[in-house]
């Protein structure tokens, strides 16, 4: 148990230490660490956390966090897991507020903050990639998919909403 | 009664800590769809409502926070709980921002997910899965609104997406590689879309 807490903690200490880019970048590190290094949950049930996650109100990085840390040691887990993602932010933030007001004009930082937000956006990429492994199951799926896609970038339709109909969606065709 | 007075006078110049911390935890309590959706929240908090700073500084501060590694939505927190209030500040704006979380995930946790493998939850998750799908794909557009917009981190961002995936080059490999990259080809030498073709002249991506 005291390995798996220790495990825990530290997994998600490196997420939040390498996590640029907020809870969307922070999956695919999620995915890493969780599903393919220590295979504590599956594929599938780690896509489930994150539709909770989206569902539930907060940071999806500390919703994540607390399921996954619940599900693999219980109450232990979920404590520390939490503190493991945001202990990077508590010790980093503060000392390098004071620096980064100074120093943010500075080109050479500007050119590498410039390299690594398409960095960022690849790692969403791939959490979209590992994701549409398991949610694209049939041509059905992919079209809730396309059409949900189209409706996110070009109306303001709520996420909650679609999500709703998604399930409706899936009791109506999968049941 | 004098004591009282001027006690009172500086407490309404500077932000209290429970107003600070009830600020935080009621946007965490109220905010569904993770960080980025929360920060216009915020935004209208403190900037319209509370005035405790003005737009530059809130943009300032966002820089910060994603710039760093981190949650935003903890990052950010930190930076203004932080700059209102020093340390004990940004602390208790950070556990503002985080206990509802905790809690009630913890709460679906416990009593909740015992459920999931009933037949009926299986087949919503079904529908469920490819709506997240396309959440997360809209997400890399929103996103991606400057990144898509040059050449050079157009090529940046295809050539990462392919080390990922196809040679399953290790995340934090990849945020390293941003860095030396952007650093070995800086902005500027880049092509805008749909500007002239031999534009240098922004330093700004």
């Amino acid at each position: 148990m005291f390995v798996l807490l220790t495990g825990l903690f530290f997994s998600f200490f490196r997420i939040g230490l390498f996590g640029f880019g907020g809870g969307y970048a922070m999956l695919a590190l999620i995915e890493r660490e969780i599903v393919q290094i220590h295979q504590w949950m599956s594929a599938a049930e780690f896509i489930d956390i994150i539709a909770l996650a989206e569902m539930t109100p907060g940071p999806i990085a500390i919703n994540s966090a607390t399921f996954v840390g619940y599900r693999v040691a219980g109450l232990g887990g979920a404590f520390l897991a939490t503190l493991g993602i945001i202990s990077p932010s508590l010790l980093l933030i503060i000392p390098a507020t004071r620096l980064f007001t100074r120093f943010y004009h500075l080109q050479g930082l500007q050119n590498a903050l410039s390299g690594i937000h398409p960095a960022v956006l690849a790692l969403i990429g791939l959490a979209a990639f590992v994701v549409g492994k398991s949610a694209l199951i049939d041509f059905k799926s992919t079209a809730i998919a396309v059409g949900c896609l189209l409706l996110l970038l070009f109306t303001r339709v709520h996420p909650l909403l679609l999500i709703a109909l998604g399930a409706v969606a899936g009791l109506l065709i999968y049941l | 009664m004098d004591d009282l007075l001027h006690q009172k006078e500086e407490e309404s110049q500077k932000v209290k800590i429970p107003e600070l911390f009830f600020l935080f935890l009621s946007i965490g309590t109220f905010t569904i769809g993770g960080g980025y959706a929360m920060i216009p929240l915020i935004r209208r908090e403190i900037i319209d409502r509370k005035k405790w700073f003005d737009d530059q500084d809130f943009l300032d501060n966002l820089a910060i926070a994603q710039s760093l590694p981190g949650p935003l939505v903890v990052n950010f927190s930190l930076v203004t709980g932080y700059r209102l209030r020093g340390f004990k500040g940004g602390l208790f704006s950070l556990l503002g921002t985080i206990i509802p979380s905790f809690l009630i995930i913890l709460g679906i946790a416990i009593f909740l997910w015992q459920y999931r493998g009933n037949y009926l939850v299986q087949a919503a998750f079904l529908g469920i899965r490819p709506v997240i799908l396309a959440l997360i794909v809209s997400a890399v557009f929103k996103l991606g609104k400057d990144v898509f917009r040059k050449y050079r981190t157009v090529i940046f961002f295809a050539a990462f997406l392919g080390g990922v995936i196809i040679f399953n080059i290790h995340p934090i490999a990849v945020i390293l590689g941003g860095a030396a990259l952007g650093l070995l080809w800086p902005p500027g030498k880049g092509r805008d879309f749909g500007r002239g073709s031999n534009n240098n002249s922004g330093p700004k991506e």
